[in-house]
């Protein structure tokens, strides 16, 4: 990728940072850690990191989100591990919960 | 100390070098000499000592000659019963020494101490020397007379349902819970501020009140009146509201139509506001209500507001001792202990999604000791209240939601994934 595309995609990861979070950023200054981040993360993933750090609102700005953006990305694997977990978990509940109250109604 | 006890005391180390039995009375009396905090007084502690880790070391007790070699004042006399006989003699003489000396300290002490002060601490140490004096109940599997004893105890205490504990009420975890919230079990409600904890603290103990149990709730961060609020609209689903009654906008006619059907003929229900006494709270107060109050089950709301025994200044280390605190509490006194836990924040977490147990505040120690952990998360945007199971040393793991409404105490189940 030559320099011109990576920093016309960063400038449109941090106009995007933008829209999700409302935050006031530096636009002249701020685009140049999304060219860093995109050494280790995909477009895919760093978007998905910033869906993710504007749904928690946690009241950090963009210096934290760049800081910070390991914890984020464990923290958001952990949470959407947990959802599909918590997904089975509550089907299994389900299904135990009617196989129960047939047996609790048979009983009596 | 007495000659008597001293003689006692001779007898006991004789009849464990004859008898080479130290193992059956170490943990009632042998660990408690060489533990200083039990206070026990003892002429031949340094003897215990040499005795207790020859045995470490050898796996076997050492001979009289190897003792009378180190500690030639040691007696050889003749002993005719088991050690175990006079294990129990030395610690009747040192519950009945140690008893007059608590009482006789009080007595000193309330001469220019406040009262609540001198209660306080001869509540303390008269639970120290219980926990120097109970013995532990283990547990023989292959005696099968005992297990069938056992089982024939759980079914007389199960209720028409089958289940040994209380029940929740609440279906889905009632088929994963076969035993209920039974006794000796600690159960941590754990979740974020302002989620539902207390809420659903408060709907276990309606539930449990319903069903002719007597809870005994622990409030350490709202008044006593406010509890109660919240319990009657509860107890009520539909009769109540809570911002009513919090405004004392009541009919006496609607508040007695209320007693009538939901409170009469039922067993008492206290609350105890722990967090307005003018002491710090701890384990050692709760054991004190419990011994007051005789509850079938107890709720503490919260656990990081309440100190260990030791009163430790450090939150970690508080938090470590009064989970095994509470946990033992519960094996002691046959009660269900549920006690709510609040969440360390993280700023990286999403507060939006149920809590684990890892987030728990201070503490990792509340996960080992929980037989069974429940996350508590309102969605304010939906009404829903979810509860994810995070550990369940009973069953299986579940997972539900109550579509709740607090203002009037009404729920019902739901199976969505809140988002």
């Amino acid at each position: 990728m030559t320099q011109q595309a990576e920093i016309k995609k960063a400038k449109t990861l941090l106009a995007y940072y933008v829209k999700k979070t409302g935050e006031r950023v530096n636009v002249t200054q701020d685009f140049w850690d999304f060219i860093e981040l995109g050494v280790v993360l995909t477009n895919k993933e760093i978007k998905g990191l910033i869906d993710y750090f504007a749904e928690i609102d946690n009241k950090q700005n963009i210096k934290w989100f760049f800081a910070n953006y390991t914890k984020l990305e464990d923290a958001k694997k952990t949470r959407d591990a947990d959802r599909e977990r918590r997904k089975e978990i509550l089907r299994e509940s389900q299904e135990r919960t009617a196989e129960w109250q047939r047996k609790h109604q048979k009983s009596n | 100390m007495a000659t008597q006890t001293s003689e006692i005391e001779l007898k006991l180390l004789n009849s464990v070098l004859k008898n080479k039995d130290l193992a059956t009375v170490l943990p009632t009396v042998v660990d408690p000499i060489l533990k200083e905090s039990s206070k026990y007084e003892s002429d031949y502690e340094d003897v215990w000592t040499f005795v207790f880790g020859f045995y470490k070391k050898y796996r076997k007790e050492p001979e009289f000659d190897q003792v009378t070699e180190k500690f030639s004042f040691v007696k050889q006399i003749d002993t005719g019963d088991v050690s175990e006989y006079y294990a129990d003699m030395l610690k009747q003489a040192h519950v009945k020494r140690r008893t007059g000396q608590i009482m006789a300290g009080a007595s000193e002490e309330l001469k220019n101490k406040n009262p609540e002060y001198v209660l306080a601490m001869v509540q303390k140490k008269l639970i120290e020397l219980n926990r120097y004096t109970n013995n532990t109940a283990d547990l023989n599997i292959a005696d099968v007379d005992d297990a069938a004893d056992h089982y024939e105890a759980v079914r007389a205490m199960a209720g028409e349902d089958g289940t040994p504990g209380i029940p929740t009420g609440i279906d889905f975890i009632d088929a994963a819970l076969p035993t209920g919230l039974a006794a000796g079990k600690f159960i941590v409600l754990l979740g974020y501020p302002s989620r539902g904890k207390s809420w659903f603290a408060g709907l276990l103990a309606a539930q449990a009140h319903r069903l002719g149990h007597r809870p005994l709730y622990i409030s350490m961060e709202m008044g006593a009146p406010e509890v109660r609020d919240r319990m009657y609209t509860t107890i009520g689903q539909g009769l109540l509201n809570a911002s009513d009654l919090a405004r004392g906008e009541i009919s006496e006619e609607k508040l007695r139509t209320f007693g009538k059907e939901y409170l009469d003929a039922k067993p008492d229900f206290f609350i105890v506001p722990g967090g307005e006494s003018a002491m710090k709270f701890s384990s050692i107060d709760i054991q004190a209500k419990i011994d007051q109050y005789k509850p079938s089950i107890l709720f503490i709301d919260y656990m990081q507001m309440v100190y260990d025994a030791d009163e430790s200044s450090d939150l970690t280390t508080r938090m470590r001792q009064l989970s095994d605190e509470l946990k033992k509490l519960s094996m002691i006194n046959k009660i269900p202990v549920v006690a709510i836990s609040s969440i360390t924040p993280d700023k990286a977490m999403d507060p939006n999604s149920p809590p684990t147990f890892e987030m728990v505040a201070n503490s990792k120690a509340i996960w080992f000791y929980a037989d069974l952990g429940i996350a508590v998360h309102n969605h304010p945007e939906n009404g829903l209240t979810e509860l994810v199971c995070r550990k369940n040393r009973a069953g299986e793991m579940f997972a539900g939601n109550l579509q709740w409404d607090y203002g009037t105490g009404e729920w019902k189940v739901d199976y969505a994934l809140p988002v």
